[in-house]
């Protein structure tokens, strides 16, 4: 039998920053992982798909900018899959080292196994060693999501894969598809792509993103893939699939006929879902919404006063940085300060060809909330010097101010860096900033970063890298 | 869990612990020891300099130094044996592990040891830095219910949160010692428990740190900070701030912490921006009821400038604590959260002087002196009945203002720790000889700094006399959360031309310091005026007595 002050269930971006929190403010913390330290976003997730788009860029680049840069390459450019693999692998390695290190160095205890909840204050942890007893007055849930299975799509991350799997193939495939037009989906297509790959996207609704993302920033997206070569299937639903001599036969229904799309490997992305059927909450009284959701308050208290829920569990957006705010949050609310999740935005960023980022509000959000008078602007990355000198020309910074006030209510950007830039914005929109306060900034040149300051410009009229109309009063 | 010791007599290779997120190597800047020293557990053994710092690299267990692997300027990867030492023996658990590895100190709690089966009592724990007692909230055991060791018996209420205070033994509750309401000191007994001792299973555990509510593990870096802390309360107050307020996360999360719900606040800034300076006059309000926390919980953030004398100067230096620092901080807050404004005028006092020389003997037959400070005090009274905003507070949380129906008057004391202010409670209903005693044994006991908290606290207003030493006038600091002070001034004599004659009259000053946001400065200079005027002819009072 262990005894904790605190005790962290999931050692993802959520768990393991609040365990570390915790121990800084002087508590005898624990965290518990049944896989991997940082969770999905170190291993399988966030940081290693990073790593394959930032492969793949570059050999983009390559294949198609270098010759008119004038450097010519001699003899082309093979893919070693299994070094791109490999290395892919380290550097998910070396962060989760580095985590491990992080709770070692804070004297945070770390018990590898599976929690299962016994009472409100006492967990079981179940590993190949055996079963032990840990207690704690505070518990954080951070058990995090997985990804949804369809019915007639049963994972075996080989050939039908989440992203794990598709994180993990060694030979470039032929032909994929790809179920969900999502971000999930969208990323790994991309870079899917620029292998070589044959990609079918597969998406339900009658756009991409949609719903998930600004529609104009959506649109530059979904251009650049087609062009890129990647079929996508509007109004369409993956209704099976079946083994076939050289790979897999989908069958799609589109207008309600059913068409087929071949493949070698199927990739379903069709969201994430909660693990509030894990781990016994019910054992411990904790309630779970009907969509598998912890129920949190603002302090990301659940109904049982000792015991707290953060990141993907805890509700939407499921985004490793919303987790990892959380994860300090709770450690301080154990600590006593007077905190409470009151955050202004959680920025979201897609790594599709380009990135989109965005923070704030939408144009329809802000009319929601009674913004009647917006003012908008769009600064296309085409007019940037930074930009046209790094070949990345495609998207704009789109931003969303009230015009009563001025104050900035959104950002969006789809472009070259747009997940780096939009930082700025989070900043502009947690600080109560009005448009003039980015416009009169001096934003470094030659940089993309002017594209926030023209783009503030050009909400009022006068960006000056553009041409626009005097805009009426 | 994975508690290896290295319970090796022999020789025991030391090597490169982990060093940081990412460093895997780091360079061989200097040894501090060589073949031959006899070195300690965590001892220093040499300095390495990695791409983030130079550390020094601690041996975990003791011995004596056989070899150096390595010289200066070599890179040693994480994990290379860097000395070997012979004869280590007083292993530790793996070094970076302090806060798991000391040993547990002794555990708080009283011994369970082997007393299986006797009746214990079970005392109010240490809970929390400067808390010596706490309210009662609840039970959450009845006599004859079984308790686990660590299980919580009750919910005690501390002027910081509410905790849950844990038994640190099991047993069969024979008896509960206080009921809900009763005031706690840390220390007495809470409850009996029949057959304790048997239980208490972890504290004997050699590894597992006792956690009792006290922060028994003092390896842990912030051990004062240890105690978790939290409270459960379903309603979140200030509520969350909606999206509409424009305010800097940091202004936000000062607002929080101050009790204000910056929902309720007007900005001043660009835009309609909630300042940081609009939240620190906002005064901070005290939370609701509901939330549990005590008024006291929403605390001033001061300002701490630096202080830094000229290079050589002759300066002593001496904490600022005790009376003078609380002083400090009262006008600080005062000064802070009040707009001030001060109204002067004279008064003529021919005859509050002639009519306190006429009871002078009356006084002393009576055991006491009259001063003028009891007169002045029925004259306030008497003009805040026709002013009653001079009476009042301002709640900022609940956005009221409260005006109180009982006249409990501050007088601002002289001692030699600073000043103090004693509070005559229900002045109006007491006789100027009754006021006088009061005043001549309160002033005495504050000299001798013998006066009871309760003694100084809940005046509705204050008079000051610092005019009795010097100065014609001044503008005192309104003690929060009242609205006004009186500063009263020395007698003086003073010429005056009437009916072309030349005669001498005396004279007083006064002063009315008010709170600018509940009084207006008309108000202040009629309240004034009434005041001297019944100073002016004393009869008034008489005639206006109830």
């Amino acid at each position: 039998m262990q005894n904790f002050d605190v005790v962290v269930i999931g050692a993802g971006p959520g768990g393991y920053v609040a365990a570390i929190r915790s121990a800084q403010l002087g508590f005898k913390t624990a965290v518990i992982e049944r896989e991997f330290l940082g969770g999905v976003c170190l291993n399988v997730g966030c940081i290693p798909s990073k790593a394959m788009i930032t492969a793949t860029h570059l050999l983009h680049k390559a294949q198609h900018n270098f010759k008119e840069m004038g450097l010519n390459i001699k003899g082309g450019i093979d893919v070693d899959m299994k070094q791109l693999v490999k290395w892919k692998q380290s550097v998910s390695d070396k962060m989760s080292g580095g985590v491990n290190q992080l709770l070692k160095g804070y004297g945070v205890t770390i018990i590898k196994g599976d929690a299962e909840f016994k009472s409100s204050k006492e967990i079981s942890v179940k590993s190949s060693a055996g079963t032990e007893s840990v207690q704690a007055k505070y518990f954080v849930v951070a058990t995090g999501s997985r990804p949804i299975e369809i019915p007639g799509f049963k994972f075996d991350e080989k050939d039908i894969c989440s992203s794990t799997g598709a994180l993990a193939f060694d030979t470039i495939p032929k032909r994929v598809a790809v179920i969900g037009g999502g971000y999930i989906g969208l990323e790994i297509s991309s870079y899917l792509r620029k292998l070589g790959t044959e990609v079918t996207v597969i998406e339900a609704q009658s756009a991409l993103l949609a719903g998930v993302v600004d529609p104009d920033c959506a649109q530059i997206v979904t251009r650049k893939l087609t062009k890129a070569g990647v079929n996508v299937l509007y109004g369409a639903k993956a209704k099976g699939q079946k083994k076939v001599k050289d790979g897999y036969e989908v069958t799609v229904e589109i207008n309600g006929k059913d068409e087929v799309v071949k493949c070698d490997k199927i990739l379903v992305t069709v969201g994430r879902r909660p693990n509030g059927d894990q781990a016994n909450l019910k054992a411990a009284g904790i309630a779970v919404d009907e969509r598998g959701f912890v129920k949190v308050d603002a302090q990301r208290r659940t109904n049982v006063s000792n015991i707290f829920a953060i990141g993907d569990i805890a509700g939407q957006p499921m985004l490793a940085h919303k987790a990892s705010h959380e994860g300090v949050l709770v450690a301080e609310v154990i600590a006593g300060h007077n905190r409470v999740y009151d955050a202004k935005t959680v920025p979201a960023v897609v790594f599709t060809d380009p990135e989109i980022a965005a923070a704030g509000m939408t144009e329809a959000e802000a009319k929601a909330k009674g913004h009647t008078d917006l003012l908008i602007s769009k600064f296309p990355f085409a007019a940037n010097g930074r930009a046209v000198s790094m070949m990345e020309t495609d998207g704009f910074v789109k931003m969303i101010a009230d015009k009563k006030t001025h104050v900035l209510l959104g950002v969006h950007i789809v472009g070259p860096e747009a997940s780096n830039l939009i930082s700025e914005a989070v900043l502009a929109i947690e600080m109560g900033a009005r448009i003039e306060d980015l416009a009169l900034s001096i934003h470094p040149h030659p940089t993309l970063g002017e594209t926030m300051m023209e783009a503030a410009e050009a909400t009022l009229g006068h960006a000056i890298h553009i041409i626009q109309k005097p805009l009426k009063a | 869990m994975n508690n290896e010791r290295n319970s090796r007599n022999m020789a025991t290779d030391v090597k490169l612990p982990e060093l940081g997120e990412g460093v895997t190597e780091g360079e061989l800047v200097k040894w501090l020891v060589k073949p031959g020293d006899a070195v300690k557990a965590d001892q220093a053994i040499a300095e390495v300099l990695t791409d983030k710092a130079t550390v020094e690299v601690p041996s975990p267990v003791a011995g004596v130094v056989k070899d150096l692997k390595f010289k200066s300027g070599d890179v040693v990867k994480v994990g290379a044996t860097m000395i070997t030492l012979d004869g280590a023996g007083a292993a530790k658990p793996a070094a970076a592990q302090p806060a798991a590895a000391a040993p547990a100190p002794a555990a708080s709690t009283p011994a369970p040891a082997a007393g299986g089966g006797k009746a214990q009592d079970v005392k109010l724990p240490e809970l929390g830095e400067g808390v010596t007692e706490g309210e009662l909230v609840k039970w959450l055991v009845k006599p004859g219910d079984s308790v686990k060791a660590d299980q919580a018996i009750a919910e005690v209420l501390t002027d910081k949160a509410t905790v849950e205070v844990p038994t640190p033994v099991a047993g069969v509750v024979k008896e509960l010692k206080f009921k809900s309401g009763d005031v706690v000191k840390v220390g007495s007994t809470m409850i009996i428990l029949e057959g304790a001792g048997g239980a208490a299973a972890p504290k004997a555990a050699p590894s597992a740190g006792p956690v009792q509510s006290a922060p028994a593990h003092s390896a842990a870096p912030a051990a004062k900070a240890a105690a978790p802390v939290a409270t459960a309360s379903s309603d979140i107050f200030p509520p969350v701030a909606d999206s509409k307020v424009l305010a800097t996360p940091a202004t936000r999360r000062l607002a929080r912490e101050m009790g204000v719900d910056i929902n309720s606040l007007t900005g001043t800034g660009l835009a309609g921006r909630v300042t940081r300076e609009d939240v620190m006059s906002s005064g901070g309000g005290a939370a609701p009821a509901a939330a549990k926390a005590a008024p006291a919980a929403a605390a001033m953030s001061i300002p701490k400038p630096a202080y830094q004398g000229p290079a050589g100067a002759a300066e002593e230096r001496v904490p600022l604590i005790g009376i003078r620092k609380k002083i400090a901080e009262n006008m600080q807050r005062s000064k802070h959260v009040i707009p001030h404004f001060t109204i002067m005028d004279e008064a003529k006092v021919d005859a509050m002087v002639a009519l306190r020389e006429s009871l002078k003997e009356h006084a002393e037959k009576n055991g006491t002196k009259i001063t003028y400070l009891p007169i002045v005090m029925k004259a306030l009274i008497a003009t805040i009945r026709e002013f009653p905003m001079f009476n009042a507070s301002i709640d900022d949380a609940a956005g009221e203002i409260v005006y109180k129906k009982y006249f409990n008057l501050g007088f601002a004391a002289d001692t030699p720790n600073g000043l103090v202010v004693p509070v005559i409670k229900n002045a109006d209903q007491k006789s100027i000889l009754e006021i006088s005693k009061e005043i001549l044994d309160l002033s005495k006991r504050a000299r001798d700094g013998k006066l009871k908290p309760d003694e100084m606290k809940g005046a509705t207003i204050t008079v000051t006399n610092i005019g009795s030493i010097g100065g014609t006038y001044a503008t005192p600091v309104i003690n929060h959360p009242e609205v006004a002070i009186l500063g009263m001034y020395k007698i003086d004599e003073k010429v005056v031309l009437k009916n072309g004659q030349v005669s001498a009259i005396k004279v007083m000053n006064y002063t009315m310091t008010a709170d600018h946001r509940l009084i207006d400065g008309a108000v202040a200079a009629r309240f004034l005026a009434a005041f001297i005027g019944r100073i002016e002819n004393p009869g008034k009072l008489l005639v206006e007595l109830i």
